[in-house]
């Protein structure tokens, strides 16, 4: 019964993030040009996108940090200003040193969660969940990166919120740390919740995300499920076999790898297969290579990268 | 389902909006949670303490109220203008602004919680230490039993007039948005706009400047110490147009 009650299609009419033709410009540079996006409920979305492609910029605008020179971005269908206790709405790290260093990690936490009214109680739950209790009392100051990226998640999460939206919230941890929030994401997501994540790591996002939005130079790339993206990038084949030379002439650009496999780009092992079959080969292995997150997405920005400095990104 | 999260249960009714008493209360949270905070309420007291062991006060009927009167003009309120802009500068140096604005959306509400928790922290740090310091003159002087009431009359002043230029002061670090930068603006209009505008005024003839002059926050509020209390509506506008130019600034930039 309580399931029922929970049922997701009346959960996922809110607690989505929607960008309606985005546009920003800072003086002549376009930083986002035209986005529309929308964020479900349920998945972990990843945000790619070489530096100055507008990832920062575009959360910026979400949060109401800054204004957007056209269009709209919608939290819950109403636009962040609106939002009646934002921080319980939608929980945000755009910046993990943007704390006063003066200020101790709990007193940080005291001060947002008086401002949402959330009960002092919870600000210890939070530093719990992100391992700071031990140097909750210690000046923001001397944290070290990761510590302050762990803060910064701790206050994200300090509302309880259905939304998050973390800026390379991987950045400075160590490995037990990206773990950690590896699974820390996923089970927010598997809770119903939106959960939007950019990150420079195309390994850890391929690991984390199921969605995909990439960005290059202000404009959509791709929005694609992670596995749709992966399987378009599955084009080649590795063969393993005693004389492979009549099957390398057969395909351009075939090559012996360095196990002494032959590669076959470009062709899927249902091809490959077919012709050694037609030429008689003998085969002893044969397996479609399947490209990374990161070759797909190196491919697919290859145009699009913007040399630095030319768009506001938070950090530099 | 993993219970990462447990739901949050406010104590009080989370559906109400929120409002500018939780923006004031955080604010509140925050100043008591800076070492700043201490660093200026301390100098200022050791500086009333210091003035009146040192200073004699002249030939005047009443030397604790001088002693007073001198500290606060001469040094006391560049100690209370420094913190009084710190409270939005820190937060624009730090880009903790944008946590704040994150919590707070309306920056008006954010500017205007500031501005009652800036303005009441400098009326309570510049009346305790001015009746402390007042206090330690009175007694070196033997003058306690006589000046007492006059001397109320310039605590509350002084409170009054530190507590509102804490506010001109927190709106000018919202305008020019740079510590050092507020800070060279506060003493040029302090000290340095009033001077000039007396020799203009010597130098043209012209008695309306010497009245322009006397507008100016740190001579009104000689004038308000001094007992003429008329003087509190200069310093109050003052307060709002700052803290006005603020809201002004904040809205329209990206934060």
């Amino acid at each position: 019964m309580d399931s029922f009650v929970r049922a997701r299609p009346i959960r996922s009419v809110h607690r989505m993030i929607r960008l309606t033709e985005l546009t920003k410009r800072y003086g002549p540079t376009t930083a986002v040009d035209g986005l529309t996006l929308e964020l479900r409920p349920g998945h972990v979305t990843g945000f790619l996108g070489p530096n100055g492609a507008g990832k920062s910029t575009t959360m910026r605008v979400i949060l109401g940090l800054d204004a957007p020179t056209s269009g709209t971005t919608l939290i819950d269908g109403k636009p962040y200003a609106r939002l009646s206790h934002p921080l319980r709405t939608i929980g945000a790290l755009l910046d993990a040193k943007a704390v006063h260093p003066g200020r101790t990690g709990r007193d940080h936490l005291r001060v947002l969660a008086r401002s949402q009214r959330i009960p002092a109680a919870r600000v210890a739950k939070v530093l719990e969940l992100v391992g700071m209790t031990t140097a909750a009392d210690r000046r923001a100051g001397t944290y070290s990166l990761g510590m302050s990226q762990r803060l910064g998640i701790a206050a994200a999460l300090l509302g309880d919120p259905q939304v998050l939206m973390l800026d390379e919230p991987v950045n400075g941890l160590d490995p037990d740390g990206v773990r950690w929030i590896r699974t820390l994401l996923r089970s927010l997501a598997a809770e119903g919740r939106t959960v939007f994540i950019s990150s420079h790591l195309m390994s850890e996002m391929e690991q984390t995300a199921d969605r995909v939005v990439v960005m290059g130079r202000g404009r959509l790339i791709a929005d694609a499920s992670m596995a749709d993206l992966l399987a378009a990038a599955e084009t080649g084949s590795r063969v393993r076999g005693p004389a492979l030379r009549p099957l390398a002439h057969a395909f351009a650009g075939a090559r012996l790898d360095d196990d002494g496999a032959l590669l076959v780009p470009g062709a899927p092992p249902r091809e490959v297969g077919a012709r050694a079959f037609a030429l008689g080969l003998e085969i002893h292995g044969l397996e479609a290579i399947g490209s990374s997150l990161e070759d797909t997405y190196m491919r697919l920005t290859d145009d699009e990268v913007q040399f630095p400095a030319a768009a506001k990104e938070i950090g530099q | 389902m993993t219970a990462t999260a447990a739901p949050a249960r406010p104590v009080r009714d989370h559906r109400r909006p929120l409002g500018l008493r939780d923006a004031v209360a955080a604010e509140l949270i925050k100043l008591f949670t800076v070492r700043s905070t201490w660093w200026f309420a301390g100098g200022l007291q050791a500086l009333l303490l210091l003035m009146a062991v040192l200073d004699d006060g002249g030939p005047t009927s009443a030397r604790s109220l001088t002693v007073g009167l001198t500290a606060v003009s001469y040094f006391g309120q560049y100690i209370v203008a420094a913190f009084g802009l710190l409270v939005i500068t820190s937060e624009l140096a730090t880009r903790s602004i944008t946590v704040t604005f994150a919590a707070t959306p309306s920056r008006g509400r954010v500017m205007v919680a500031k501005a009652v928790v800036t303005g009441i922290a400098g009326l309570v740090l510049g009346g305790v230490a001015t009746a402390l310091g007042v206090g330690t003159a009175a007694a070196r002087h033997g003058e306690l039993p006589r000046v007492l009431g006059d001397a109320a009359e310039q605590v509350a002043a002084t409170g009054v007039y530190l507590g509102l230029l804490a506010v001109v002061s927190l709106g000018v670090g919202a305008l020019v948005r740079r510590s050092a930068g507020a800070l060279t603006c506060m003493v040029l209009l302090l000290l340095v706009v009033p001077e000039v505008l007396h020799l203009a005024a010597e130098r043209l003839d012209e008695p309306l400047l010497d009245t322009f002059a006397g507008w100016t926050p740190a001579q009104a509020g000689w004038q308000l110490m001094s007992g003429r209390w008329e003087y509190v509506l200069v310093l109050v506008a003052w307060a709002v147009a700052a803290v006005a130019a603020g809201i002004g600034v904040l809205r329209s930039r990206d934060a």
